[in-house]
């Protein structure tokens, strides 16, 4: 089963980060929606617009948006009742470059998993502390 | 056994760290640069790009030369990455057993000829790619898995 990726934000987010994701991953099946970007923008004509066009018989949705509490997150959680698909938010660029890269062979078990990597967190980079610690294994 | 080998001046960056190393399936990355394995703060920061689950070692070339046949020996998927043309063709020299060298990526400086997309030689760099290419090693060029791999053609090159 083909897994699709659509990548929703508020404003043009969603269009940056195709953007740095062609000049690290290259040529990448992803789909953008980047709302409010226009003044008669709808949220809930565009949301359900697009998943009316999946063809859930034969393809998996990620549905990836930019903030939890935000309004975007919010409508396509509301469209889980009646649409399957994974909804993650959130998402950073490590995250997508993963899903992207993976998504097609992983299970929701191990899609889940990935969310939780320490590798995709925020992280707060302190003072250079100690050097090099890097396994001398050969 | 070594699946790829790189030439790539930013390292490991975003293109090698993800991108490449999950489409080789790679559990190693050995870099291979004089400069970076004499710099503490660099080798931090290489060591902070190295995706999850991955091995790590920066060694210069010499070093790099002693630990060979340990390497040879290992069951990693390796993806073996340089810095530059000069370390990688004075490794070639002492090694030639390298079937082929990716140029993915090497930067432009006063006097390169643009060759391919990403990839610029000054003449000090083309005279490396000849000693790699005496050597019996093939050069391609290819940025991405998902771009085309072009044969460096050094006849073609004009400054």
């Amino acid at each position: 089963m083909k897994t699709k990726v659509l990548l929703a934000t508020h404003g043009e987010m969603a269009r940056g980060i195709q953007s740095a994701i062609s000049l690290i991953v290259g040529d990448v099946d992803l789909d953008i929606m980047c709302c409010y970007t226009e003044e008669n923008f709808s949220l809930e004509e565009a949301s359900k617009t697009y998943l009316d066009s999946i063809d859930f018989e034969n393809e998996r949705l990620i549905v990836c948006t930019d903030l939890v509490g935000g309004s975007v997150n919010n409508e396509f959680f509301k469209h889980k009742q009646f649409y399957d698909f994974i909804l993650i938010s959130n998402v950073n660029l490590g995250l997508l470059i993963d899903l992207l890269l993976s998504g097609q062979t992983l299970e929701k078990e191990d899609i889940q998993e990935r969310c939780k990597s320490e590798l995709l967190n925020v992280h707060y980079f302190d003072n250079i502390g100690e050097v090099a610690f890097l396994d001398a294994d050969l | 056994m070594i699946k790829e080998v790189r030439i790539d001046h930013r390292l490991v960056h975003g293109q090698v760290a993800f991108t490449w190393t999950k489409f080789l399936g790679a559990t190693r990355i050995i870099v291979i640069d004089n400069k970076a394995a004499h710099d503490d703060l660099q080798k931090m920061a290489i060591n902070m790009a190295k995706p999850q689950g991955v091995k790590l070692n920066i060694f210069s070339v010499e070093e790099a030369l002693s630990k060979m046949p340990k390497v040879e020996k290992l069951s990693d998927v390796i993806f073996m990455v340089f810095g530059n043309t000069k370390d990688c063709a004075d490794f070639v020299e002492a090694y030639p057993k390298l079937p082929v060298i990716n140029y993915g990526g090497i930067t432009k400086k006063e006097g390169s000829a643009h060759v391919f997309e990403v990839v610029y030689l000054n003449p000090s760099e083309l005279e490396d790619t000849k000693r790699i290419l005496q050597h019996g090693t093939k050069v391609v060029m290819q940025q991405l898995p998902t771009t085309k791999r072009e044969v460096l053609d050094v006849d073609s090159i004009k400054f």
